[in-house]
């Protein structure tokens, strides 16, 4: 279970995502997606449907700018965005906050 | 599930903040990225707690479930879409070159079109208001046609026709039509006025249309008489598309100045009384300022005001979102949003004492079809800075 550790700092991916530079998305992204497909795999148990999710959220993010209000830690916040949607899409399963 | 040992039940109290963030950091565990100064801490959280230690427990157990996500395999690129090729890069924001306060203007501008469509949900949500609203939000507001000969017509959003003897007035889905005979006595010029949070279409006599943005009002005629066609925007904002006419000029009027168009589209926005903003689509104008005269070109922006008159390219997501839809910001303050909340739709929003919202700056694309909701909860997701509707509907930054 063991994966590579994470190579890119938050506070440097966040400050690239705020000033819109996609490959500091690509990062984010490639680093946080497994995670986030997790967090949204208790919510939407269909994997394919969990993964479109993800990586609609990512699209979303950056479509509209989300990043550029991040004042908060960037996996904080990707983690209560990412439930937020969840939670207004899926059931939740037995094990969630 | 080594923790079984400990044996000491212990329920702790944590607030919702930090039940969170210890739901946070479970996740990021079991996908393998936390760090190691936030798994000391988590490690801490499950030994105090027995309850959390349980639903980590189960979380675990749920995720390592033979059917479940095989995490090494989805690590693979190729599970997953290509996210550069599909996103489209970020235009940097064009911002008027020299005059400094135009830019914070055009951000209040396009903070004009903000959550229109979130003002519409709200306004259903507030569709049976408590009785002492009455008393402390105004009515509705209706967009009214005022007559030359001062009589008043609600337009009331449904579909209507309308006899003024030689003129027929039709209402059709947020668009006013006429038809006038030859020999028609309404001359003189009528005013439509938008209130806040609605807008209105208009299509004239020769067929040019005009879209008009909240709080606008428009004075025109039923018929062009004479050797060119004149409207006059008395306030607000309007998108207008003239009908080709090289026999009989257009001609707007608005405060301080006058535009002259050939066949051609542009935004017309004079929220700011002692601004004008035209934003040229396509075709050719010529703006008149109090002092000068410019030729606009399709894609620039010209500011004029009774000092001065420039001319800038436009960002068209800022300038001319608000008819589809989306509303662009950059960098906008929250108190010019609230401004934009109660004059472009009628919902009153304002910031609490002290909140950190003063200091906040809000950039994005907000689509007026999503409930403001659901903005709001990215705001706070992002900022931490919450937000509440009052019994009265206001809406207020913590």
């Amino acid at each position: 279970m063991k994966r590579k550790v994470v190579q890119h700092n938050d506070k440097q991916l966040l400050r690239k995502l705020r000033s819109g530079d996609p490959n500091a998305l690509n990062d984010a992204y490639r680093q946080y997606r497994v995670w986030l497909l997790v967090v949204a795999s208790t919510y939407i148990p269909n994997e394919m449907e969990a993964k479109t999710m993800v990586e609609d959220f990512f699209i979303e993010c950056w479509d509209q700018h989300l990043f550029k209000n991040v004042r908060v830690p960037l996996r904080t916040f990707l983690f209560k965005a990412l439930t937020e949607r969840c939670k207004k899409q899926g059931t939740p399963s037995p094990v969630t906050p | 599930m080594s923790a079984k040992k400990h044996h000491v039940t212990v329920k702790t109290q944590f607030t919702q903040q930090q039940n969170e963030y210890i739901w946070q950091l479970m996740y990021e565990k079991i996908a393998g990225i936390i760090q190691p100064r936030d798994e000391r801490f988590l490690e801490a959280q499950l030994e105090r707690d027995e309850c959390m230690r349980e639903a980590f427990d189960a979380l675990e157990m749920a995720l390592h479930d033979e059917d479940s996500l095989d995490l090494e395999r989805l690590q693979q690129d190729e599970d997953w879409i290509d996210l550069l090729g599909v996103i489209k890069p970020h235009e940097p924001a064009r911002r008027p070159f020299s005059l400094h306060r135009y830019g914070k203007l055009a951000i209040a501008a396009a903070a004009a079109g903000l959550l229109f469509g979130a003002g519409y949900y709200l306004l259903q949500r507030r569709a049976a208001p408590p009785a002492q609203q009455a008393a402390s939000l105004p009515a509705e507001k209706q967009v009214l046609l005022a007559l030359a000969d001062n009589k008043t017509i609600p337009l009331t959003g449904q579909q209507q026709d309308i006899n003024l003897g030689d003129v027929q007035l039709h209402e059709r889905n947020g668009t006013l039509t006429f038809d006038t005979r030859n020999n028609f006595t309404h001359s003189g010029q009528h005013t439509l006025v938008v209130p806040e949070g609605k807008e209105f279409k208009l299509v004239l006599s020769d067929g040019s249309e005009i879209w008009l943005n909240a709080a606008t009002r428009l004075q025109f005629p039923f018929h062009f008489n004479g050797s060119s066609r004149e409207i006059t925007l008395l306030s607000g904002e309007a998108y207008v598309k003239v009908a080709t006419n090289a026999a009989q000029p257009f001609i707007v009027h608005a405060p301080n100045s006058t535009v002259q168009v050939l066949g051609t589209e542009f935004n017309i926005n004079t929220y700011q009384p002692e601004l004008l903003r035209l934003a040229l689509v396509n075709g050719a104008v010529k703006i008149q300022g109090s002092a000068s005269a410019m030729v606009v070109k399709p894609g620039m922006e010209a500011v004029c005001s009774d000092k001065a008159l420039s001319m800038h390219p436009f960002d068209p997501r800022a300038v001319l979102g608000w008819r589809s839809g989306s509303y662009f910001f950059e960098n906008a303050s929250i108190s010019e949003i609230c401004t934009v909340l109660t004059r472009n739709m009628g919902i009153p929003a304002v910031i609490d004492n002290g909140s950190a919202a003063y200091a906040m700056h809000f950039s994005g694309i907000v689509n007026k079809h999503k409930p403001i909701q659901e903005l709001m909860e990215d705001v706070k997701n992002a900022t931490n800075i919450d937000y509440y509707f009052d019994k009265e509907g206001v809406l207020h930054f913590r």
